[in-house]
Parts: C-alpha cells; structure tokens; sequence
C-alpha cells in the first residue's frame, strides 16, 4: 500500500523525519519496504502566464513561449499543443529541480534559447504515463507549485500482512497507528451529513442481510457538468498508483484510500424500476464489467441489480450499463458491507482483484459505511453535486465487543513484568476502550474497526507491539536438558550421503515430479509398477503430472541437463523420497539413489580415469550396508526377469535382496533410454530403500585378532562363462571353510578372457588366505589348497590354470 | 685394499704373526705398533666406503627428484549438497540446545497441513500458500496435498508425545508450493521447530532465535524483531539480521534496507496447541519456521533458487 506523506499529515503530526517515521512502523509491523521519494529537492517549479505563443522558425513541430510569473518574463521553447495565450501553465525555470534530480538549464533548440520548460503532467506527478497535453492549473500566477502539488512529497510503501490489511490498508489506518506511536491526537477530515431529504420514489431492497449487513445509498446530482476534479485529488491519487477519471470517480476512488471504504457509483439515469437490490445472481444473468469482460454468474455470486438485471458484482465491480459517464448528472452512491467470504469468492471465481474486492474481503470498518459517504457527499459537493435523497439499510453501528485480559497471562507470553494499566494505556492508544475488571484483570472493548481481534492471545499481540519487541528481554529457557534422538532413518540417510560421498558421488535434490511422457522415454509400460504413480491434481507446468515413483527418473535428467553441457563425467546420487500407489494407499519410501556416466575418478597425468560403472554402484552400495553392520553374505544380488527392469540393459540389471526381501536394483540403462536422454555414453543407476538399512539386526560381532601371520595362495581358474564368478566363489568358500580349524578368506582380484585361453571359458583368478591359531607349515598349506581345487573343479567344472600364480601376468 | 693389508694373508695380520719371532723386549711395542697400524688402517678404510657410499646414496636422490608442481591425485570424494550443508548446521545448533529432530511425511492432509495450524477453509493463508493437491479421494482429514509447510511436523510431534513436556523439537524438510520464479521453487527446504513448556514466554523465543542468528551468521550480528503474522502463532514476528554484503548500508541484497529477512516466528496460537493435544491454560511455546534455500541463497550469495535443483555438476562442484 502506498502513503503520501502529504496525505498522512492531513490526520495526524509527527516529529521524526521519514527513515524514523518509516522504521518506528515497520518496528510496529507496518512493514515499510521502501521509501519513495521522486520528487526530493525539487524546485523552482511555478504557475506562470502565457503572453504570447510564436511558431519555431525551424521545428515546425515546436512553438516559442513567452511566459510571465508575475515578476519575470521568459522565453520557453515547448512541443505541448492546445495551449493559448492567458493560459496558466506549469514552468520549470533555469536553475529549477525537478523529480527525479532532474536540473533545469537554459536550453537552445536551432539557435532559439529556451529558460527552462514547461512541465508536463507526468514531470508534476499527476499523471502516470506521459502526455501531450499541459495540467490545466487553477492556481494565481507565481504559485510555488512545489508547494501547492506537493512534489517533494515522499511515499511510503508499506506491505501489509493480513491482519493489518483490515484495518491499516487506508490512510486512516496508518494514521491511526501512527497517532498510537507519537501519542498526537487524530484529526478527522470534513465530512458533510445529508441533512433532511424530500422523499424520492427511488427504493433501496437488500433481499440477503446475511450477506450485506448495511447499505447506504445517496442520491447526488448536478445541475450542470461536474467541475473538475481538483488538482490535489488528482496528485494524491496519482502518489498512490491510480488514474484520474471523473470527477465522480475519482472521488469514490479518493474515499476508499483515505477511509478504507470502498464507494461505488451508479448513474441513476440508467436504473431500471429507480431500484437497487442487493441480491444471489439468478441462473443464466450475466455482466459486463467496467474492464470490458462479460461475467456468466453464479448464484453463489452476490450482486447489485436494478429493477431488472445485475449491474454490479457487489463489492468487486460495477457493470457497464450504470457507469459514470461524462453525461451522468444523477448518482446512486453506494457506501455498504458485504460479506468478505462472498466478495472474496466472487473475486476469485471471476478473476477480479480489485481494490474494492481486496478491502471487502478481508473486512471493512462497520461503523466507518456512513462516515466514508458523508465525507464522499463534502467533496461530491466541492464539484458542484447536491444531495437530494438518502435510503438505508442495516444499523449504523456493529454491537459492542468485548474480550478480556489477564494480567498474568500476559506477562507470562511476554515474559515481561507488565501491570494491567501500562498494558491498557498501550491498547487506549490504537482506540480500545479499557475499563479494570477486577484485580489483575481488563475489560477491552474493541473498536468496529478492529474485526482482526477476537481472543485474549489477540489483545497481548496488541500489547507487544506497541510495547515494542526490542524492549522484550532476550532469554534462554530453562528446564533439565532434553535427550536429543536423531530419528534412526535420519542416521540411515546421514551414513548412505557419508559413504556416497566418500565413494566420489556429487549429492543433487533433483524434482521429486515430472511429466508422464517421461514413462516413454524410460521405457515403463502402463501395467508396471513404476506407471503406478500418484497423480498431482493441479500441475502448473506439464512436468509436474506426477510423482515419481524411482529416482531414476529424476537422476536420468540430471545426467540429461550435463550431457547438454557437454559435462559427461558424472558420478551424483540424492537422497529422498520415491512415491508409490496401490491398493494400501499413498507410500512414501526414502531411498539412496545413485547414478553416473563417463568417469567418477578423472583421468590424471599418472594414469587413466575410473569408470563409473555397474561395479562402481554395486561397491558402493555394499560398503553402505557394512558401514550399516550389516553382512555381506546378507546381500544377495540377482537377474532380474524379464520386463521387471524395463529401464535398463536386460544383460546389465541386477535386484538386490537384503535377508531374501528385495530392497534395491542396479544397472546400465538400457541403449534406448540412453539415446531418449540425448546421452553420448552408456549410464548407470541404482537405487536402494533405506528403511530395511536400519529395520534389520546389527551384526558386527568383534573377531579375536590372530596371532599368527595368515598364509596366503593365490589360484587361477578356468571356468566355463556359463558358469557365475558368485557360483566359483561359493564353492572355493565352501570348500575352504569345510577344512578343520583353518580360518579362510577368498578374493577374486583378476578377471581375464581372450589370448590364451579357449572360447566359451575365462580365467577368475583368487587369492586364499590361511590363518590358523598356530604356525601353519607349507605342507599343510598345500593340502589345504589340494582339496580346495578338487572341490572347486567339481562343483563348477573349473580346471586349475597354475596353482601359484603370485607371479602370473595375463597376456597383453 | 682390505684384504690386502687386514686379510688372513695380508700386510698387517702377517707382520702380526712375526711378531712372536721378535725378542721379548721388542714384542709389545711392535705388537702395538702394528695393532695402531691395523686400526688406523681399518678407520681409513671405513671412512673411504661410508664417503662412498653417500656419493652413491646423494647421486640416487638427485635421481629421484620429483617435480613437486605436478598437480596431486585428487581423491574421488563427492561434493555435498549446499542445502544440506546449511540443513546440517542447523541441526547441530538446535541439537546443541536440546532440540530432538522430527520428520513427516511429505505427502500430507489439509488437517495437519492447515485446520490444525489454525488455518480454516477460506482463510487467506490457503491461498497464499497455493498448494499442489493429490488427485485422490479425500480422507477423513481432507484432501491430501503436497505439504507446503514444515509445520504439520509440529502437530503430528505433539499427538505423539501425547501431553509429554517440554516439546523441543526441530524438523528440516522438503515442501511444495505453486510458485516458480528466480526466487521461489515450486519444491523447496525449510526448517521449523517448537518449544512448548510450562511458562514459555516471548522472551525466550527471543532468546532462542539471538543464539540461532549468532551461531548462524556470527556473534556479531545485529537482529531486529518485528512483527508479523502467521495464523498459527500469536503475537508473530519476524527476524532480520543486519546485511552482511553491504554492512547494513544498503545494497541489492537487502532492497536497500541494511537488513534482510531470515526467520518467520511466534507463540504458538491456543488452538494450534490444542490441536496438538496440551492446554493453551496450562503451557505455553514459540514455534519458527526458515527457509533453507534463501539462508542458502544468502550465505552463497546463489541469485537463481534453481540452481540448487538443477544438478548441473559445474555448480555441484563449487560446494
Ligand atoms: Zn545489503
């Protein structure tokens, strides 16, 4: 909301200058963002006469000037047209300020000087876009115009939370408030009452009360066209962001912002049946509204209406058919209260946020409908309007309210020792009426204007504010400490970011949403469970259809989005939500996902890069679950079936199980969704559910260290490619730990396929280690070994390659 | 040379061995004399290898040398987030002050997301939140929505402490609005957290957020309070520190007015305690809510909110 300062003064005085004036408000939650201040500095700016008006010898576009301000003569070069000798025009003069900081200066165009310029409309602030046409002034020639239109006034900017935005969205409001500060008292503007009125055969029918609780309606009119609209109404309004019109308008206009009350008027000479109900629009009416749009109405839709149709929305906007015209001489003026639900639901319902429906919805001062008219009838009459006739409805004043404070509850929520009578000389000064009620106790009566306060907790708001919130002390609460508890999925998803980023992963929040064209383009058919996706009912872009039910779907775009910038190393995962929908309703599961392309270690001048790979996740994920204590063998890792990972490569896919339930899957995406994602190089994406991370049995059990050195051996297989590296290892495992009171452990550290050995099998190469509670012999070390090749051969059809081959190189 | 002079058959061991030959009177001084001689000799020689040997040792190291300017091999270690950076110093400071931290779901009811917040149908509060809703039937609570607060954290932390003080608690997470610009994320972070106890007043929330300011953005921080509203908390303010681009002169950050907006609180309104279970007559809270992403933002100095969803690693990287 804007505030001339101007205007502000005409209610009230204050000492401080604006920055003090400006941070006293925002400090009692009058928020002030900014201080606008065109017009600082301005002057030289005066009313000067025209004498005599020549063409430019040259500009043919431009006229000579000669100009008196009752002292001075002067020669001005201007542009503006319809202008006349004996003509009273606004004139900036050499050495003059205008808005804006602009100097005035003695100018020459082709060779004709110009002192100074005469100003235009927009120069003086009274207009908001720029014009040809010069302000006609009213005032005597050498008026200091700086003055007499207030150009270095400064406007406050005041953002207003909903609650004040009931009572401080006017200048009454404000001033109000600051009256409260400084302790000035508020002067009231002039009003006029009606007076006796003849009876008219106009009639006034307010058919829902519950929806307008009180209606005034005066009738004004003119014997002749209405004067204009005075210079200072039109700069005010204009301080505030809002166009001159008519004068009728105008003033209606000028009302709202300084009381608060939204007016409206209808041109009686276009009523019909010299009616106006207040009124549900009936089906199939219709409206068209000053803004030129036609409005199909509701019966929820509250409406003014003549003897026939609608011709406003009530307390939102008026239609065409009765607007102010520049032949209106008869006026209907309407001051009322309508219901702020109704007003606010018609506002939305039409998309019309008007001013009016802006203060109707969130509550206007009962008792200010009349006031707000009498002062409208003071300036109508300024323009030469009479009033001739007056109809109402509704009391002129709300019922009393009253709430009560107690003292120690407020010092309690303050945590400030505060008698009852310094709290009710805090609240006296907004305009609530104190009387004691008992020791320790107040009764407030709130004023009509006050609709924001209803409870106790309401009345101790009042009372810190205007105490100040800098003076509350500042302290810490006491009270025996507290066990803080981190929720264990919180630890969960604390140990998977560590060991994520530990691994070389770059955490990213991608959307948790995204379109459903991107089931397309990873490859989901309808029936599969990642198409099952809980639905967003309101998306304001396409890309928030849905809910995604992997992070694959959010991971793919990332890796898309650095593919685009020709990023094509990536290695990132994210820690967050997967939604899923079925028969049980809504779940949501927290998760780890990873994914990456290209390299996650970049090649250095030492040697090539790491590629970040199936194996890159599947490592990672297992170090998570041993960080979590939970066991290798634990984990099991299988193929999925077929279509069950439709995302990713059918032959580079795996599920992970976690005690036999399945809790994660990993794998390269498959070549059609890499392609879909404009991706140059294959990418890889796991995701893991971290609930069972935590929900499962810790199993780190502390193993005695050994005493003695472990013996190792290292063994090179030839194994059919049919046959799995788990397959060969489980039986050296078995095979090893099925020896009496040896310990062992089994490695796979080399994988080779090609020159030197035959097609259709490989060479797993393992390292056995031997750890005994004694001093193991060679001997007994070959045994071992012995019996461990026997079974593995058997198990797997592998065939020994070399028994030792500490030493053995595969063939470049 | 060794062995020439100090072997079995050398110089000095034979001129030893012909000593005995030497009358008896001559044998000790020429026995010493060759001892000397055999010492000296052996002192030479060990002189000259251990010369030599660290001629050898310094030619291997002038071998050696490495060019130290070469760049190291960086560790694959990943970048965390900026969000959760900040989200985790949060934490600690509130952990540190007692405060047990609390989750929900994300996916919400207009109960907890709004009537219990004090927030009715109709209330302007819904539509200044415009919220994203579930295309689902209505549960008893209402219709579901994306939750576009942190706040039902609070009522569904008091139902399940069921009367139990004090309430401390602080819950980080993701909400949701209807809102897309440089400045706002339709999903985004934000932190609140509650304190209900017996004779909780204003003073202490006061006290609270100072400690969270100072911890946060240094104990030299100038703070203002200043009021405000929120349906759910009465008397409401809202917490500025002091600019620290501009010191408070002025500056595009802070809109010109040396201060910048970080924290939205209050004292927890009667009927959100209600909601929660506890008697407005009996106890009394503050509650406090924080945009991650705009304390982010600041601390960064980051001038577009969607950097942080993009994933786009050259920015991952900075952090
Ligand atoms: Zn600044």
């Amino acid at each position: 909301m804007r505030v001339p300062l101007s205007w502000l003064r005409t209610f009230v005085d204050w000492q401080d200058d604006v920055a003090e004036l400006a941070s006293a408000l925002t400090a009692r939650g009058l928020s002030v963002e900014t201080v606008d201040w065109p017009g600082r500095g301005c002057a030289g700016i005066v009313a000067a006469r025209i004498n005599a008006i020549s063409p430019h010898p040259t500009r043919s576009n431009l006229s000579v000037v000669e100009l008196s301000d009752g002292h001075n003569l002067a020669n001005v070069v201007t542009s503006a047209t319809g202008i006349a000798p004996g003509d009273t025009v606004p004139w900036a003069r050499p050495g003059g300020i205008l808005p804006g900081w602009r100097t005035v200066k003695v100018r020459s165009f082709d060779g004709v000087p110009s002192a100074g310029l005469l100003c235009s409309c927009l120069d003086l602030g009274c207009a908001l876009e720029e014009s040809e046409t010069l302000l006609p002034l009213d005032q005597p020639v050498g008026t200091d115009l700086v003055r007499a239109l207030f150009l270095d006034d400064p406007v406050l900017e005041i953002e207003l939370t909903p609650n004040y935005a009931t009572h401080c969205q006017s200048i009454l409001g404000v001033a109000r408030e600051v009256a409260a500060l400084t302790g000035g008292r508020l002067r009231m503007p002039d009003r006029m009452t009606t007076g006796e009125c003849a009876l008219d055969s106009f009639r006034l029918n307010v058919a829902c009360p519950e929806l307008c609780s009180r209606y005034v309606a005066r009738l004004v009119r003119w014997e002749r066209e209405p004067a204009p609209t005075p210079l200072w109404m039109v700069r005010h309004l204009c301080q505030c962001g809002i166009r001159s019109l008519s004068p009728i308008v105008d003033i209606t206009n000028y009302v709202m912002l300084e009381l608060g009350q939204p007016l409206h008027a209808f041109d009686r000479a276009h009523l019909h049946g010299d009616t106006v109900c207040v009124r549900r629009a009936l089906p199939g009416e219709h409206l068209t509204t000053l803004d030129g749009r036609e409005h199909f109405l509701q019966a929820t839709d509250l409406v003014i209406a003549d003897g026939m149709d609608p011709i406003a929305l009530a307390g939102v906007m008026g239609g065409t058919g009765t607007s102010i015209t520049e032949a209106t001489l008869d006026v209907v003026l309407e001051s009322a209260v309508f219901s702020a639900d109704a007003v606010g639901h018609t506002a939305r319902a039409h998309g019309l946020h008007s001013e009016a429906a802006q203060r109707f919805s969130r509550g206007v001062d009962p008792a200010g409908v009349t006031a707000a008219s009498d002062r409208a009838i003071a300036l109508l009459r300024m323009v030469g309007g009479t009033v001739y006739g007056e109809r109402t409805f509704g009391p002129a004043e709300p019922p009393p309210r009253s709430v009560s404070l107690r003292g120690a509850r407020l010092r309690q929520w303050m945590g400030v020792r505060l008698s009852t009578s310094a709290a009710g000389r805090l609240l006296s000064a907004l305009g609530f009426e104190i009387q004691a009620d008992g020791a320790d106790r107040l009764r407030v009566n709130v004023p009509s204007w006050r609709s924001d306060v209803h409870d106790e907790v309401d009345l101790i708001e009042e009372v810190c504010r205007m105490y100040g919130y800098e003076r509350i002390p500042a302290t810490l609460p006491e009270g025996a400490p507290t066990t803080v508890a981190r929720p264990p999925l919180e630890r969960t998803a604390d140990a998977a970011r560590k060991v994520a980023l530990g691994a070389g992963f770059t955490e990213v929040i991608p959307y948790t949403y995204h379109s459903r064209e991107l089931w397309d383009r990873l490859r989901i058919p309808p029936e599969h469970p990642w198409h099952q996706a809980v639905a967003i009912a309101n998306p304001m872009r396409v890309d928030q259809e849905v809910l995604r039910t992997t992070t694959a779907a959010s991971l793919l775009r990332v890796l898309e989005t650095n593919a685009r910038y020709r990023r094509l190393d990536v290695a990132c995962f994210e820690v967050g939500p997967v939604f899923a929908s079925g028969t049980h309703g809504i779940a949501e599961i927290a998760v780890l996902g990873l994914a990456g392309m290209g390299c996650i270690a970049p090649q250095t001048w030492q040697g090539p890069g790491t590629p970040c790979d199936f194996f890159r996740l599947k490592g990672t994920i297992c170090a998570l679950a041993a960080r979590l204590g939970i066991a290798g063998d634990r984990l099991i890792w299988s193929v999925p079936a077929a279509g069950e990972l439709p995302t990713l490569h059918p032959g580079r896919a795996a599920l992970l199980a976690l005690d036999g339930v399945t809790i994660g899957w990993a794998g390269q995406c498959h070549p059609n969704v890499q392609e879909a994602f404009g991706l140059p190089d294959p990418a890889v994406l796991a995701e893991i559910q971290l609930e069972p991370l935590w929900a499962v049995d810790r199993s780190i059990v502390f193993q005695p260290i050994p005493r003695y050195p472990a013996v190792r051996r290292d063994i090179a297989l030839l194994v059919p490619v049919e046959r799995s590296a788990a397959e060969v290892q489980s039986a050296l495992h078995q095979a090893a730990t099925s020896l009496p009171d040896l310990r062992t452990e089994v490695r796979l550290f080399d994988l080779y396929q090609g020159k030197g050995v035959p097609a259709g099998w490989r060479s797993l190469a393992f390292t056995l280690w031997f750890q005994a509670e004694r001093t193991l012999r060679d001997e007994e070390v070959d045994q071992a070994m012995a019996l461990v090749v026997r079974a593995v051969t058997d198990a797997v059809g592998a065939s020994l390659r070399g028994a030792d081959l500490s030493a053995w190189q595969p063939p470049h | 040379m060794r062995v020439q002079y100090l072997g079995r058959k050398g110089v000095i061991t034979s001129a030893l061995r012909v000593l005995g030959q030497l009358p008896a009177e001559e044998r000790p001084a020429q026995g010493a004399l060759a001892n000397q001689l055999r010492t000296e000799i052996g002192q030479a020689l060990e002189e000259a290898r251990g010369a030599l040997a660290r001629r050898t040792l310094d030619r291997r190291l002038v071998e050696e040398t490495i060019d130290i300017t070469l760049p190291g091999y960086p560790p694959t270690i990943g970048h965390p987030h900026p969000l959760i950076i900040l989200r985790n110093d949060i934490e600690d400071i509130f952990a540190a002050m007692g405060f047990t931290m609390s989750l929900g779901p994300e996916i919400e009811d207009e109960w907890h997301n709004f009537e219990a917040l004090n927030i009715p149908p109709g209330h302007p509060a819904r539509e200044m939140q415009d919220s994203f809703y579930i295309d689902a039937a209505p549960t008893g609570t209402g219709r579901l929505l994306l939750r576009t607060q942190m706040s039902p954290v609070q009522i569904r932390f008091m139902r399940a402490q069921a009367g139990r003080l004090p309430v401390r608690m602080v819950a980080p997470g993701r909400v949701y609005r209807r809102d897309d610009d440089a400045t706002h994320s339709p999903m985004f972070h934000q932190c609140e957290g509650l304190l209900v106890d017996h004779g909780i007043s204003f003073a202490h929330l006061k006290g609270v957020l100072s400690a969270l300011a100072h911890r946060l953005f240094g104990p030299s921080t100038r703070i203002r309070f200043r009021p405000s509203y929120f349906p759910f908390t009465e008397p409401s303010v809202e917490v500025d520190v002091g600019c620290t681009l501009c010191n408070g002169h002025g500056c595009r950050t802070c809109k010109q007015s040396g201060w910048v907006e970080v924290l939205g609180a209050g004292m927890v309104h009667p009927r959100v305690l209600e909601a929660g279970g506890y008697d407005p007559e009996e106890v009394s809270g503050f509650a406090f809510g924080l945009g991650i992403d705009r304390l982010a933002m600041l601390r960064y100095q980051v001038d577009d909110i969607r950097a942080f969803y993009e994933g786009d690693m050259r920015c991952s990287e900075q952090f």
